[in-house]
């Protein structure tokens, strides 16, 4: 019988605020990797879209298509050939207290050279009557870098990742 | 501690274009299974699912698709096969993401599976949840997966199934 295959690579639980977070040297021994996050922002927003950067490439390499549900309405946007990909997103300071959104986002065949497809499920409940204040959403993400992922950053656009965001970066083989 | 999952059952990397992948002995050890599939195909067209190489009408599937200016809902009754992609077709050139979670598939009730898509294409493409429902009491012992229109699944391809 095969051995589980699922393996922890890296964690970090914030003992403080920051404004980015960074796996880095992620070994290329597994075949997929998944990304779990409990996190919050700092910023005056009630929900707050965070960057997704690989290998630190700062260029026009992602696009995303993402689907939202807000409690009011149902609703689907794309952004396309983009640096910044804030296609998932966490609760943020106007948010109900102590509130954090989740978010796990899978990452197929990380070290390929070819395009790479991703997906997020990001969710942000607040008991908040509001319409729009709390959110569900998944997102299908495209990173056209050549490179296989060998670093992670995920980044505020404003503000900090506050005290006990969680951050876990898991590896996976197929064999 | 608890116990370690994601145990892979088998994969598949084509190395030739193929009109299906089909995972069979499926053992029935595990409580759940995940179906990973990162692919291009031949020409746009819808990734569907049959278990068991059961081809009779005892399927159906609930979706809520986006197609990055709409979000839409549609679904598909007494079907002789689980759709993954009601909303988009898929991609000929650049990769995309499709997976699929069987739950409690070796249980003696109707199986119940949650698909997603990932197909962004960079100004095109569609993201997607999907809820499919086989109405068996077998347990789940192989999955085929498909495209619709009988086109194939490019070079490359990679399909994966673990234990949960």
């Amino acid at each position: 019988m095969a051995n589980p295959t699922m393996t922890l690579i890296s964690s970090q639980t914030l003992g403080g605020t920051t404004a980015s977070v960074t796996f880095s040297s992620i070994p290329s021994t597994y075949n997929d990797l998944k990304l779990v996050v409990s996190a919050r922002g700092s910023a005056a927003n009630q929900v707050l879209g965070f960057q997704i950067a690989f290998n630190g490439d700062a260029t026009t390499n992602y696009s995303y298509t993402r689907l939202l549900g807000n409690s009011s309405t149902a609703a689907s946007t794309r952004v396309s050939t983009t640096a910044l990909d804030f296609g998932a997103q966490m609760d943020a300071a106007n948010a109900t207290a102590s509130t954090f959104g989740s978010c796990e986002i899978y990452i197929p065949n990380y070290t390929s050279t070819g395009s790479k497809p991703f997906i997020d499920i990001d969710v942000s409940e607040q008991n908040d009557v509001t319409a729009s204040n709390s959110a569900i959403a998944s997102v299908a993400h495209l990173y056209r870098g050549s490179s296989g992922i060998s670093s992670i950053t995920l980044t505020t656009p404003s503000g900090n990742f506050v005290q006990y965001s969680d951050f876990y970066l898991y590896g996976i083989k197929n064999s | 501690m608890a116990t370690a999952t994601y145990t892979p059952i088998a994969t598949q990397t084509l190395g030739s274009a193929a009109a299906s992948i089909t995972f069979s002995s499926i053992p029935g050890t595990y409580t759940d299974l995940r179906l990973v599939l990162t692919c291009t195909t031949s020409a746009q067209d819808e990734i569907a699912i049959q278990f068991n190489a059961d081809t009779a009408t005892h399927y159906s599937a609930t979706s809520l698709g986006g197609t990055g200016v709409t979000a839409v809902s549609s679904n598909a009754t007494t079907q002789s096969n689980i759709e993954i992609n009601f909303t988009g077709a898929t991609n000929t050139t650049g990769p995309a993401l499709f997976t699929v979670d069987a739950f409690s598939y070796a249980g003696g009730t109707n199986k119940t599976v949650v698909a997603s898509v990932a197909n962004d294409g960079n100004g095109s493409g569609s993201v997607e949840l999907t809820v499919g429902l086989w109405r068996s009491t077998s347990a789940i012992t192989s999955i085929k997966v498909f495209l619709v229109n009988a086109n194939n699944f490019n070079t490359g391809t990679i399909a994966t199934i673990w234990g949960i």
